[in-house]
C-alpha cells in the first residue's frame, strides 16, 4: 500500500514537470524559429539565448527527476 | 541514496570526504591544465592550448559583457568566472566519464557508514563521483554568489535598500539561490543516478545488452548537459550580481 503510494507520487511529480516543461521548451523555441526567420543574420546570438532559456525552464523537470529518484529508492526515508 | 564516507558523522558539521576529494582532484586538474597551457606562451606562434585558453577567456568575457553593467565591472568579474566556468566544467565531466563506488558488508561507524545506511545503499560506497552531485557543495556555492552580490549592493547601501520597496525582491532573495543550485545539483544527480539505473538493467540471455543504446543515448545528453549547466550556473552569476551593482553607469 504505502510504497503504490510512493510510486503515484514519483508518477505524477516527473508527470505533470515534463508536460509543464514540455509547453515551456515549446515556447521558447518557437519563439526561436520566429526570431530566425525575421532576422536570419542575428541567428548565433539568438540561439544562444534560446540555449540558456531551454536550459533553465529544462532545470525543473530534471530536478524533480533527481528528487523522484531520490523519493522512488529511499522510499521517503530521507 | 549512496553511503558517502563522512567525517565526524554525528556531529551538527558532517563532512563528505569523496565530494572534497573531489573537488580537490577538480581544482588540480584545473590548475595543471592553466599551468601548462601558461607556460608555453608565445605571442608569434600561439599554440593549440593558448588558442584554446584565450578562446575560453574571450568567451567569458563577451559572456560578462551581456551581463554586467560596465567595462570595469567585467573586468573585476573575469577572474572569477573564468574560474567558475572551468572548475564547474571539469567537476561535472569528472562524473560523465567515470564513477568508481566499492562495495562492502562491513560497517565503519566512524565514518558514517552505518548499517542501517549500508543496507539502503546495497553495500555500495562511492570513491570517485561528481563533486556537483551533492546538494551541499552546490547549494554552497550558490550562497556564496548571493553573498558577492550582496556585497556588491551594499557599496551604494542607499540604492540598495530602495529597491526592496517591490516585495517581490525579497522573495527572489530566497528562490534565487535556491533554484541556482538546485538547478546544477538537480541535472548532475539526476546524470548519474539514471545512468546507475540503467547499468541495473539485465543481460539478455547474457549476451545482448538492452540498455546498452539507452545508455548511449543517455550518456550523450549528459555529457551535453554537463557543459550547458557550467555555462548556466556562470551566467546566472554575472546576471545575479550586475543586478545588484547599482552604483555603476550603464556604458553600453
Amino acid at each position: 500500500m504505502v510504497q503504490a503510494l510512493y510510486d503515484i507520487a514519483v508518477a505524477l511529480l516527473l508527470g505533470l514537470s515534463a508536460a509543464g516543461s514540455g509547453v515551456g521548451d515549446g515556447l521558447v523555441m518557437s519563439k526561436y524559429v520566429e526570431g530566425v526567420a525575421r532576422q536570419p543574420e542575428a541567428r548565433g546570438s539568438i540561439f544562444s539565448s534560446a540555449l540558456l532559456g531551454v536550459a533553465i525552464v529544462e532545470a525543473f523537470p530534471v530536478i524533480a527527476l533527481a528528487f523522484g529518484i531520490i523519493i522512488l529508492f529511499t522510499k521517503g526515508a530521507l | 541514496m549512496s553511503a558517502f564516507p563522512m567525517l565526524f558523522p554525528n556531529s551538527a558539521f558532517p563532512i563528505n570526504l569523496t565530494t572534497i576529494a573531489m573537488m580537490i582532484l577538480a581544482g588540480l586538474v584545473v590548475i595543471i591544465f592553466l599551468r601548462v597551457a601558461a607556460s608555453r606562451l608565445s605571442v608569434r606562434e600561439p599554440g593549440k592550448m593558448q588558442n584554446l585558453v584565450e578562446w575560453i577567456i574571450e568567451f567569458t568575457a563577451n559572456m560578462a559583457k551581456d551581463t554586467m553593467p560596465s567595462q570595469r565591472l567585467v573586468q573585476w568579474v573575469l577572474p572569477l568566472a573564468f574560474t567558475m566556468l572551468l572548475f564547474l566544467f571539469v567537476s561535472n565531466w569528472l562524473g560523465v566519464i567515470a564513477t568508481v563506488s566499492i562495495n562492502t558488508n562491513h560497517p565503519i561507524p566512524w565514518l558514517g557508514i552505518t548499517a542501517q545506511k549500508l543496507a539502503q545503499a546495497h553495500g555500495e560506497v562511492p570513491l570517485y563521483d561528481s563533486p556537483t552531485a551533492n546538494m551541499s557543495m552546490t547549494l554552497g556555492m550558490a550562497f556564496m554568489v548571493w553573498v558577492i552580490s550582496h556585497f556588491q549592493g551594499l557599496k551604494t547601501p542607499r540604492k540598495w535598500l530602495r529597491h526592496y520597496k517591490n516585495p517581490m525582491f525579497i522573495i527572489e532573495e530566497i528562490t534565487n539561490p535556491l533554484t541556482h543550485g538546485m538547478r546544477l545539483y538537480g541535472n548532475i544527480f539526476a546524470g548519474e543516478a539514471l545512468i546507475g539505473v540503467i547499468l541495473s538493467i539485465p543481460i539478455l540471455y547474457h549476451v545482448i545488452p538492452i540498455g546498452l543504446p539507452l545508455l548511449l543515448v543517455w550518456l550523450f545528453y549528459s555529457a551535453f548537459v554537463s557543459s550547458i549547466q557550467a555555462y548556466v550556473f556562470t551566467i546566472l552569476m554575472t546576471l545575479y550580481i550586475g543586478h545588484k551593482s547599482y552604483g555603476e553607469q550603464t556604458d553600453h
